[in-house]
């Protein structure tokens, strides 16, 4: 192997580079509901099911289907989000992550610091 | 003028106007300021021009704290002092580091931040810095580089200088060795100070050498210039008079040793690859790190601190400081750091990574403020150096609030990453970890920035020295550098420490004018 093929190759693996779950799927068959956009381009998909654990072992009160997803389909001023597509849900409850991490509501799972929204788009993820 | 104290008469007695005790960064600074002037000035070093390894065992010691850096080597005992091998980064303390603040005990200097930084700008040709600018907005323009887009309020970009880094000993000695009215002694080591009989002034100090020669220095002035661990090491083995040692009545002396601890503490991961060039230490040009404001570290209540941010192969890689500096001989400590040090692996890195674009995952270093601590102190041992003082002992302690901010700037990097929708950041389990509230010493090192052993105060019962450096009840003894620092900041401390002493120097100048 060529020196340079050799040092790309191995700080990829030093790095530790986890197979992102966001790569492996095509963006058509992302559900937005458990899927962070962020969060699944750096983790993988077992990462990804042990935070959602994680989560629900410390939020027992939100540990079903339902309710998950009702709120992370509740904006921040507790209004329903509403849209007629995949992709509408998705822009929106990516705002809701954005406006989280600006308004400090975070978690720390698994060490990464997640918006609350993404933590239950874990759980609801480690729940299918 | 130069003379080795070695080759004089034995039992002399020198006399002056101004007596500085060691020729580093913060006693030479004082004492080109003189360079001149009407005034004699005795300068007095223990090594020589160039490192002797018999003069630096004079430092060697004892470690009985947190784990850190042999004794003998995190210092260099020669003309130039620790410049001989300092990095030369330079960054300004902030307005809230001169505060006092309610979540910090013992915080509080009894000079304020305009004090100091009016002796800013006067620093940069000492240190061969660039213009006098700590705007990163002016270094964002100049260099045409892009900042990442946080909220100001909460992280801001702390910008770095770098020194080349001036190496005093070689800069100032032509400049000292010439001057008509500076008198350089080298081989010239402080072994006590004399007080007279009611310890209300320094009579005298004792300087001895390996050549059997001892002499006594006296002046109308005396400076204390040897940095945190010999300045306090001094006070308390001149106890011939004053039973605790010098200046130590209320048992401060050596008290509040303090360093600025440095963690890696988080991975950012980016959504895009960005070589954050504004960020990069490449020693070449002026650099922020990200620091956390005022604002977040008075609503947290937390310690100033700041995060570097490097390749995350190489934070993965990256030995620490504590582990590459493990030699008691100064030069070996230097060798293997740079063995080991990204500094070196820097053109490697560059020539195979940096325009490959691959790096969407940093690491972070977090270097943080230590919480003063008086029982993180440094005290006399048993044993004795060859010149018959007792050496030092150094008990470097941590506190909660360390952690707690070490944790915190992760956290809030983590939101502001978010916020700003560029990437996430991960912290590791020692960060997190609930069930302790101090980081295991082997995720910490130091940074070889000794601070605080001779803090400054109003109270006497507080500190060692008062707002102009002048130690309590004692009316001719002065101390400088970083020793008076009643808290350190979250920056390195040489440029902070040649601030305070020029305006130590300024200070005595007016004293001197109107006495004489």
């Amino acid at each position: 192997m060529k020196r340079r093929a050799f040092i790309f190759t191995a700080s990829v693996v030093a790095v530790g580079l986890p197979v992102a779950y966001y790569i492996k799927k095509s963006r058509s068959e992302i559900n937005p509901l458990t899927t962070s956009d962020f969060l699944s381009r750096f983790c993988d998909e077992q990462t990804i099911r042990d935070i959602g654990i994680k989560y629900r072992s410390i939020v027992p009160s939100e540990n079903e289907k339902q309710k998950l997803t009702a709120l992370i389909l509740t904006d921040l001023n507790g209004e329903k989000i509403k849209s007629s597509n995949r992709s509408g849900v998705a822009n929106l409850v990516a705002k809701k992550n954005h406006e989280e991490f600006s308004a400090f509501q975070t978690i720390i799972l698994q060490g990464w610091v997640i918006s609350i929204t993404e933590a239950r788009q874990c759980a609801l993820f480690s729940l299918s | 003028m130069h003379i080795d104290a070695r080759s004089i008469d034995d039992q002399s007695v020198i006399e002056g106007d101004i007596c500085i005790i060691g020729a580093g960064a913060t006693g030479l600074s004082i004492a080109l300021e003189w360079d001149n002037s009407p005034y004699k000035v005795i300068l007095l070093e223990g090594g020589g021009f160039d490192y002797d390894d018999k003069v630096q065992e004079l430092y060697n010691g004892k470690i009985t704290g947190h784990p850190y850096f042999p004794m003998k080597s995190s210092r260099l005992h020669y003309f130039g002092g620790s410049t001989g091998h300092w990095g030369g980064m330079c960054s300004t303390f902030d307005e809230i580091d001169f505060l006092k603040r309610d979540w910090v005990d013992y915080s509080g200097w009894p000079v304020t931040y305009k004090d100091i930084e009016s002796f800013y700008p006067r620093v940069h040709p000492i240190l061969d810095l660039g213009p006098y600018e700590w705007d990163a907005k002016y270094w964002e323009e100049k260099n045409a580089l892009k900042r990442l887009p946080f909220d100001d309020n909460v992280i801001w970009d702390k910008m770095w200088q770098f020194s080349p880094p001036t190496r005093f000993g070689t800069k100032y000695k032509d400049a000292i060795v010439n001057s008509k009215n500076i008198h350089l002694y080298t081989y010239a080591n402080v072994v006590d100070i004399s007080a007279v009989e009611n310890v209300s002034a320094v009579k005298e100090v004792i300087v001895k050498n390996y050549a059997g020669k001892q002499h006594t220095v006296k002046a109308k002035y005396f400076i204390l210039a040897c940095c945190s661990i010999q300045n306090s090491r001094l006070l308390l083995a001149s106890n011939k008079q004053a039973p605790a040692g010098l200046g130590n009545d209320n048992d401060v002396v050596g008290r509040f040793f303090m360093e600025h601890p440095h963690y890696e503490s988080g991975e950012l991961w980016l959504k895009e690859s960005n070589p954050l060039a504004f960020y990069e230490m490449n020693g070449l040009r002026p650099r922020a790190e990200l620091a956390i404001s005022k604002k977040m570290q008075e609503k947290l209540k937390i310690l100033n601190a700041t995060i570097s941010l490097m390749p995350l192969e190489f934070t993965k890689n990256k030995i620490s400081n504590i582990k590459m500096w493990t030699y008691d001989d100064p030069r070996k400590s230097m060798d293997s750091t740079h063995k080991y040090s990204t500094y070196d692996k820097r053109n490697f890195f560059d020539r195979h990574f940096m325009k490959s674009k691959l790096y969407k995952a940093y690491g972070f270093i977090t270097g943080i403020e230590q919480a003063p601590n008086p029982l993180s102190r440094v005290v006399l041992s048993d044993e004795k150096d060859a010149l018959g003082v007792p050496c030092a002992n150094l008990d470097w302690k941590m506190s909660p609030l360390d952690k707690k901010t070490v944790f915190k700037i992760s956290e809030i990097l983590g939101q502001q990453v978010g916020a700003a929708g560029i990437g996430r950041v991960r912290l590791p389990q020692f960060i997190i970890d609930e069930k302790t509230d101090s980081i295991p010493p082997n995720y910490v090192s130091g940074s070889w920035h000794h601070m605080g052993t001779t803090r400054m105060s109003d109270n006497p019962k507080d500190g060692v020295v008062d707002a102009n450096c002048k130690v309590h009840g004692i009316s001719n003894l002065y101390i400088t550098g970083a020793s008076c620092f009643p808290t350190g900041g979250a920056v390195n401390p040489t440029y902070t420490a040649v601030a305070v002493s020029l305006r130590l120097s300024d200070y005595l100048k007016e004293k001197i004018k109107i006495i004489t």
